[in-house]
């Protein structure tokens, strides 16, 4: 039984998690005053199943804590309490420290009781136990030796026992167990019948019946604990100090009826759990699971179902070949190709995750940093529901936390300065996301002063970034902030400004293979947008030949492609070789010398084409022997097995079965740009002609 | 433990300081042929040994990487055991062989191919002694060779740690 529940372990944590997010979500979007029932509902029942699945693995610290929880959204339902700015802030960090709880007992770390005591203790303030009462729990939690002598002066337990459907089977009998209880003093025992089924459904050797037991008296906590020992696996069981609860019980008890929907949904939330766990359970492992739609799971079945028809059609067709057949083969073939295609297309589906996991924590965001800095500010956002990788998602947050603190923080005026600005008090923020041709687009926009391009520009000449007199668009100045160590905040503050900054939201960007742009107009706000691959696993290619290899160059970042015309070629300063494109001039980066796979090889401009690749904002021209076709390649890691290799983003495995390496323009321009630094480059000869 | 290590802890025992007693943990060794001399490893290390075929070259690696080989989907570098001995540059001809080694590396297991002009023979290693290599000052680097193995009379073997080779010619991390 213990090995079974262990293996559920993994399980109760993240649902408990998503249940925590779920209760922040919810109590972020409670309007002030009197609260409608469906939002509170949903708050109760996520604290409630975290409860209840706590109390099933034995976790009482965080039930007790759960439970006062519980107690006040309660009264929030029942609508003796209204919404008020404290009660969020204090069911807030109640969340907080509740997950903090979670993840110290997932994570077998020692678990903050101060802070734990702490919480609760605000907890009890805003339910107004009596005074007595809050104070012999602040010095029980405080010091946990003392524990059980100050909790038996409470007037006594209430205990929720309702046994597992199988606990006669094991020879228990919960008549027997109440009957002890009665042994440690007075008791008042309250059977709930409401899950007692009709007569015939019944089977009479599952117990159907919880009981509620008020057991009166200076009892040891261990004492009533001792009494449920053998019985801990098979029930679910809940001892709490009466005192505090006397409101809630009499309540529970003066309306019955209410009670025991309530006490339906107790029983229920565990068996409902073990329906899903027996969905989500898989191998233990460090990667991680994920939730994936039943829909999309059936779909994929459907189609292998059709991948195994079309091979089985094949193989018949394979028995006894002859020519006749061929027009059959061809079909077969293509008719495969199709449901390999659609079956990639549905694995991919399956790591698809809303990008919602990310964006739902900024509400909680916002919040707290609108406080703290005294500013009112409205998120708005928009597209939560697109779909991204998972892997994608789950390294996304930083770099947006990091660039919305920065509008938070930098952008978003305060109420004073806005309104002196003729602008609303509110400030507000879009976070916005949608797909665009193979890529998911996230803006992040600000309505509040944009970024100061002189301010920039003096403090990138203090950096040495650039210098005095050197002339820069807008567009340029902009770019400067995403240099390392540069940092425009006058005071370095809490929460951003600590100079690391925006080079690292635009490596971490890089890294996944986005690339993010900023556009600002003083006055006004500005915008970063953030593009992304659809997936990290798949890469829409383009295949070149150089020196007798084949390379993948990344269609994202391909502009164009076209033949060399010697007669647009220049040199700068003798040197470096440009190309005009239609009036605009790009470097030229031949791939070959920058990647030397071919140096004994001279090159000739004439007649060899050149990818227009576009990196940073900037034009290059990329000469390769050949274009090849384009595809979809599926990468696979160079360094698993090897190293990684400048200007190598990974490779993969061609249709022949050969290795291609997928090139990291950003990594070759980068040594491109170094060659260039480094070597005294030979003057260049353009043959005419 | 790898291979030296387990040999420096037997020959901390042994009595004579030229002569140390063959690994007993490494049995069987295959040899092989590199620039007319005779090597070994340890065939426990060895996933498979194929024939020769076309790799793919890395750009921007070191000169005796040859490239890398699709081997059932994974991505392999294969090294070029005569350029990463300083003896040039291998011919590759119809009884090129690439041995495929699974080395541990660290916590992880890595996979790498060298690439040796033939392979000769699978040799029993019981009872047989390894002589220590002697040292060349700087000229020589034998950092991967275990010991010399006298086989056949006559014949010298240089028996090969396969993880510190592979760890030594293609390190994991990037070297910046």
């Amino acid at each position: 039984m213990k090995l079974d529940m262990s293996q559920f372990l993994g399980v109760f944590y993240e649902e408990s998690f998503e249940g925590l997010d779920a209760m922040e979500s919810g109590l972020l979007e409670l309007e002030l005053g009197v609260p409608d029932d469906e939002s509170v509902g949903q708050i109760f029942r996520a604290a409630h199943s975290i409860k209840g699945g706590s109390g099933v693995f034995g976790l009482t610290q965080v039930v007790d804590f759960t439970h006062l929880l519980e107690t006040l959204l309660d009264e929030l339902r029942d609508g003796k309490r209204q919404v008020t700015n404290e009660l969020r802030d204090v069911c807030l960090s109640s969340v907080d420290a509740l997950r903090a709880m979670l993840s110290a007992i997932q994570d077998e770390q020692s678990v903050d009781d101060a802070a734990i005591a702490a919480q609760m203790m605000a907890l009890e303030g805003l339910l107004g136990a009596q005074s007595s009462q809050s104070e012999a729990v602040e010095t029980a939690v405080a010091e946990p030796a003392a524990e059980s002598n100050q909790e038996s002066s409470h007037v006594g337990w209430q205990v929720v026992f309702s046994p597992h459907h199988n606990i006669f089977a094991t020879g228990n009998d919960p008549y027997r167990i109440i009957r002890e209880l009665y042994s440690l003093g007075e008791a008042q025992v309250m059977c709930d019948v409401s899950l007692l089924p009709d007569l015939d459904e019944l089977d009479p050797e599952s117990a159907y019946l919880s009981w509620k037991i008020e057991i009166l008296g200076a009892i040891e906590r261990e004492a009533v604990e001792e009494v449920f020992l053998w019985v801990e696996d098979l029930c679910d069981i809940a001892i709490m100090p009466m005192g505090q609860l006397e409101k809630t019980v009499v309540q529970q008890v003066d309306v019955s009826q209410e009670a025991a929907p309530e006490e339906e949904r107790r029983v229920e939330s565990p068996r409902r759990q073990t329906k899903e766990r027996r969905t989500t359970a898989k191998p233990k492992g460090d990667g991680g699971t994920i939730r994936v739609g039943i829909d999309k799971v059936d779909e994929m079945i459907n189609m292998v179902g059709e991948l195994v028809i079309t091979q089985s059609m094949l193989s018949t067709l394979g028995e006894n070949f002859d020519l006749s057949k061929m027009e059959a083969l061809q079909q077969g073939l293509a008719q495969l190709q199709r449901n390999a295609r659609e079956l990639q297309a549905g694995v991919m589906q399956m790591r698809m995750v809303p990008i919602s996991f990310v964006f739902s924590r900024f509400t909680r965001l916002v919040h707290d940093v609108s406080q703290q800095l005294g500013k009112k500010i409205e998120l708005v956002v928009v597209g939560e529901s697109t779909e991204l990788d998972k892997t994608v998602v789950e390294k996304l947050g930083d770099p947006l936390v990091h660039l919305i603190r920065n509008s938070l923080d930098h952008g978003l005026e305060p109420p004073e300065e806005r309104l002196a600005a003729n602008k609303s008090e509110t400030g507000k923020v879009h976070l916005s996301a949608y797909h665009q041709g193979g890529s998911v687009v996230i803006e992040i926009a600000d309505d509040g002063r944009g970024l100061n391009t002189e301010k920039i520009r003096v403090k990138a000449i203090e950096k040495g970034l650039i210098s005095e007199n050197e002339v820069l668009a807008d567009k340029q100045i902009f770019e400067l902030i995403f240099l390392p160590g540069f940092s425009t905040a006058d005071s370095l503050g809490d929460l951003s400004g600590r100079g690391v900054g925006m080079d690292v939201v635009r490596k971490n960007i890089l890294s996944l293979g986005g690339s993010i742009d900023v556009s600002s107009t003083v006055g006004k706000g500005s915008q970063f947008v953030i593009r992304l691959p659809l997936t990290l696993a798949i890469l829409d290619g383009q295949s070149v030949s150089v020196g007798g290899n084949r390379y993948i160059i990344p269609l994202s970042v391909i502009v164009e492609s076209i033949e060399i015309d010697l007669e647009q070629m220049r040199c700068v300063a003798g040197k470096g070789k440009v190309f005009c494109l239609r009036g605009e001039y790009l470097s030229v980066v031949n791939f070959g010398e920058v990647m030397r796979t071919d140096s004994e090889r001279t090159r000739e401009l004439a007649g060899n084409l050149m990818v227009i690749v576009e990196c940073e904002g900037k034009k290059y021209g990329l000469v390769v022997d050949d274009l090849l076709s384009q595809q979809q390649v599926v990468i696979k890691s160079l360094e698993a097995n090897y190293r990684k290799v400048n200007g190598i983003s990974g490779a993969t495995i061609l249709g022949d079965g050969s290795v291609a390496l997928i090139v990291d323009v950003p990594g070759l321009i980068a040594l491109f740009s170094q060659d260039i630094r480094d070597e005294e480059l030979a003057p260049c000869q353009i043959v005419q002609g | 433990m790898s291979d030296s290590a387990r040999l420096a802890e037997v020959n901390s025992v042994s009595e004579t300081t030229s002569v140390i007693p063959a690994p007993h943990l490494c049995e069987e060794l295959m040899s092989f042929m590199v620039d007319g001399e005779f090597y070994a490893v340890d065939v426990k290390k060895i996933q498979e040994i194929r024939v020769w075929e076309e790799v793919t070259p890395i750009p921007n690696s070191e000169n005796y990487v040859m490239g890398v080989l699709n081997l059932r989907g994974d991505i392999v570098p294969v090294i070029d055991l005569k350029g990463y001995f300083g003896l040039g540059t291998i011919v590759c001809e119809s009884t090129t062989v690439m041995i495929i080694l699974t080395i541990s590396d660290g916590d992880s297991d890595r996979v790498a191919g060298i690439v040796t002009e033939q392979v000769s023979e699978v040799i029993a290693v019981n009872g047989s002694v390894l002589n220590e290599v002697p040292t060349f000052g700087n000229r020589v680097n034998t950092e991967s060779v275990i010991g010399l193995l006298n086989h056949n009379e006559s014949q010298m073997v240089m028996v090969l740690d396969c993880d510190r080779l592979v760890a030594a010619a293609i390190p994991h991390k990037t070297s910046e």
